[in-house]
């Protein structure tokens, strides 16, 4: 065993490893704090300038309460123009809906008065109409045809509805009675039979039994009964349809001596007249509903123009707030502190408290960021310390350092950024050695070690000394392994693809 | 259809020239038909009048014949005549009954006979119902009388 060779007090190349990949995860893991940190910190900075945003508004709409002449004119001479502007636009608008106004207004009162005539006309037609209506009345009355055809229709008409309410009794009489006679098994047997038909041809004891069972029904009564229900109410129905008929063409000629009447007293006319301009009043009136609407929303339009609640109020807030916002803050403090009232000064006082916190976030922020890219590149040297130690193989069993080595000092002064990365590597690399192996450790000299010729020449020698030891072993062992060939050949072969100063890889360590 | 019906010649309705005999009963008959539901519906829509005529002859016989019966007796008796009209009776229930309905259901009856009997036959051609010897398996049986 290799390790047999190592002291206790030196110090193996894997712990000196397994220090460098602690290390750097205690460095990644403060990365990770350092970014958490400054992604609160971003949060609370944004939400610290929406509010100063608001608070901007805020002074912005104190010291523009309305799109005004006058609050125009009191305001920031730096943004005045563009304010004034901004009223010169909301001004016209307000201009043309005026306008617009006083147009509708003229176009109602037109409709007042077009709706004052048509109204006229039909009160004038509807006197006309009732005037005809009396004077057809007694027309009517005296004619004996007339009179005749009207008595006869009335009667028709009630004698109709009777009729009507009898037809439908008659529908529920036959729904009633009917199951009975379709849940008879005897009588149906019958029905299908076709008995008492001439289809029925049946003879000798079938129809000897069939006349039985038509007995114990009485089925020429039934069959009458139930032909009855089944047929009854279709030829009522049909009856009464035909009498609708009769009625309807006795009402035709009652209205057309009536209506002869009445184009003969102009009656007719009038009614016509009174349907056309009915319709040109109702015309008149849709128009008025339609007008009205129009002036509607345009006194709503101004009521919003005169209010805060507009685009022109909300464009010229916006950009005074964009000039307060660009103020610098003694300038900010200048102008409120210059004016009257202490509601600004409030206000900038909420807006420099903000200013303060988000200077003081930013400034934090700032410092975060450089931490988190010294713990960045820290990590990214320690990951790279660790993977040249692993590629120099200081950290397999025979490497080692001195007694009383220590990497902590020189990695704490790569952490706290007095050292390099090299500087750390070279230190450790100064330290490290690899423990011999037995070969180096039995050749009399080193330089002997140099070539791999002098290595095998070394090997050879080294095992030709134990020759007789093994002799005497194989020879103990060969005729437990007989029938097990290349055993010890499969030693020898391995012992000659050893490379110089090593084994299995190109490094010293393994 | 027979041959002299297809060669018979065309009605004489048809072609306007005077009609059979044969062809005036037919259309007599329609029209002595169409003339009987005319009435029967025009009675059954005039069914107040009916019910007022015969409480007037019925009121006229009971003064003649001194009943007692009095005005709304009648009309109670009228309404239920004529709600019972037309009622199917069904026959008394009895032996004779009983007889009727099975010579009328003769036909299902003997259909279910036919099918229970042949499922028997079956079932004891199968498992054999009446074996030969007692114990010994069926199918051997059954295949030993084949």
């Amino acid at each position: 065993m290799v390790t047999r060779h190592r002291s206790q007090q030196q110090t193996a190349g894997r712990d000196v490893l397994r220090l460098l990949a602690s290390t750097a995860n205690a460095v990644k893991a403060r990365h990770d704090e350092v970014e958490k940190e400054l992604r609160r910190l971003e949060e609370s900075a944004e939400e610290d300038l929406r509010t100063r945003g608001e608070q901007l508004a805020r002074l912005a709409e104190h010291y523009l309460p309305a799109v005004t002449r006058e609050s125009v004119g009191n305001a920031f001479v730096e943004v005045r123009g563009e304010l004034q502007n901004v009223l010169r636009r909301k001004l016209r608008r307000e201009g043309e809906l005026q306008r617009e106004w006083d147009r509708a207004l003229d176009k109602r009162q037109k409709r007042g008065d077009e709706l004052d005539a048509v109204t006229g006309e039909l009160d004038a037609l509807v006197d006309r109409r009732e005037e005809l209506e009396e004077r057809l009345a007694e027309l009517l009355d005296g004619d004996d045809a007339f009179q005749d055809l009207s008595r006869s229709a009335l009667r028709e008409e009630q004698e109709l509805e009777r009729n009507l309410a009898r037809v439908e009794e008659s529908r529920r009489e036959a729904s009633d009675k009917l199951p009975a006679y379709e849940q008879s098994r005897l009588f149906g047997y019958l029905l299908r039979r076709g008995y008492g038909t001439p289809a029925y041809k049946k003879r000798g004891l079938t129809r000897r039994l069939d006349r039985w069972v038509a007995g114990l029904v009485d089925f020429n009564k039934a069959k009458q009964s139930y032909d009855f229900l089944r047929v009854t109410p279709k030829l009522m129905s049909a009856e009464v349809d035909r009498r609708r008929d009769e009625f309807d063409r006795l009402m035709s000629d009652v209205e057309a001596i009536q209506q002869r009447v009445s184009d003969e007293i102009g009656l007719t006319e009038v009614l016509e007249d009174g349907m056309r301009v009915g319709k040109r009043r109702d015309a008149v009136l849709t128009r008025i509903e339609a007008e009205q609407a129009e002036q509607q929303a345009i006194e709503d339009e101004l009521a919003t123009l005169a209010g805060p609640d507009n685009d022109f109020y909300r464009q010229a807030v916006g950009r005074l707030r964009q000039f307060l916002e660009g103020l610098e803050a003694s300038a900010l403090e200048a102008k409120t502190r210059g004016t009257a009232g202490a509601t600004d000064d409030r206000i900038y006082e909420e807006i420099r408290w903000l200013n303060d916190r988000i200077e003081a976030a930013r400034s934090e922020a700032d410092q975060l960021r450089r931490q988190r890219s010294l713990l960045g590149r820290q990590r990214t040297d320690l990951a790279d310390l660790a993977r040249r130690f692993q590629i120099a193989e200081y950290d397999s069993q025979r490497s080692v350092f001195p007694a009383g080595f220590d990497p902590r000092p020189d990695v704490e002064r790569f952490l706290r950024g007095e050292a390099s990365k090299e500087q750390v590597w070279q230190a450790v690399k100064r330290s490290q050695h690899f423990l011999p192996t037995w070969v180096e450790e039995r050749a009399p000299s080193r330089d002997l070690m140099d070539s791999e010729f002098s290595y095998l020449l070394v090997r050879v020698l080294a095992e030709a000394a134990g020759a007789a030891i093994r002799r005497y072993a194989d020879g103990q062992q060969r005729n437990a392994n007989r029938g097990r060939p290349g055993v010890g050949r499969t030693k020898r072969d391995a012992s000659i693809h050893r490379r110089a100063r090593g084994g299995f890889t190109g490094g010293r360590g393994f | 259809m027979s041959s002299q019906q297809q060669q018979a010649p065309p009605p004489a309705s048809a072609s306007g020239q005077e009609l059979s005999i044969a062809e005036m009963t037919r259309i007599m008959d329609v029209a002595s038909t169409l003339r009987r539901e005319r009435l029967l519906a025009t009675r059954e829509l005039s069914v107040g009048d009916t019910h007022r005529m015969l409480r007037e002859r019925l009121l006229e016989t009971a003064r003649v014949t001194g009943d007692p019966v009095t005005a709304a007796e009648i009309d109670a008796a009228i309404e239920h005549y004529f709600q019972s009209l037309h009622e199917f009776q069904p026959p008394a229930p009895g032996f004779e009954t009983f007889l009727a309905r099975l010579y009328v259901a003769r036909n299902q009856i003997l259909a279910w006979s036919a099918v229970l009997g042949g499922g028997a036959a079956l079932a004891w051609a199968f498992f054999g119902f009446a074996p030969t010897r007692p114990g010994a398996p069926a199918a051997p049986r059954l295949w030993g009388r084949w």
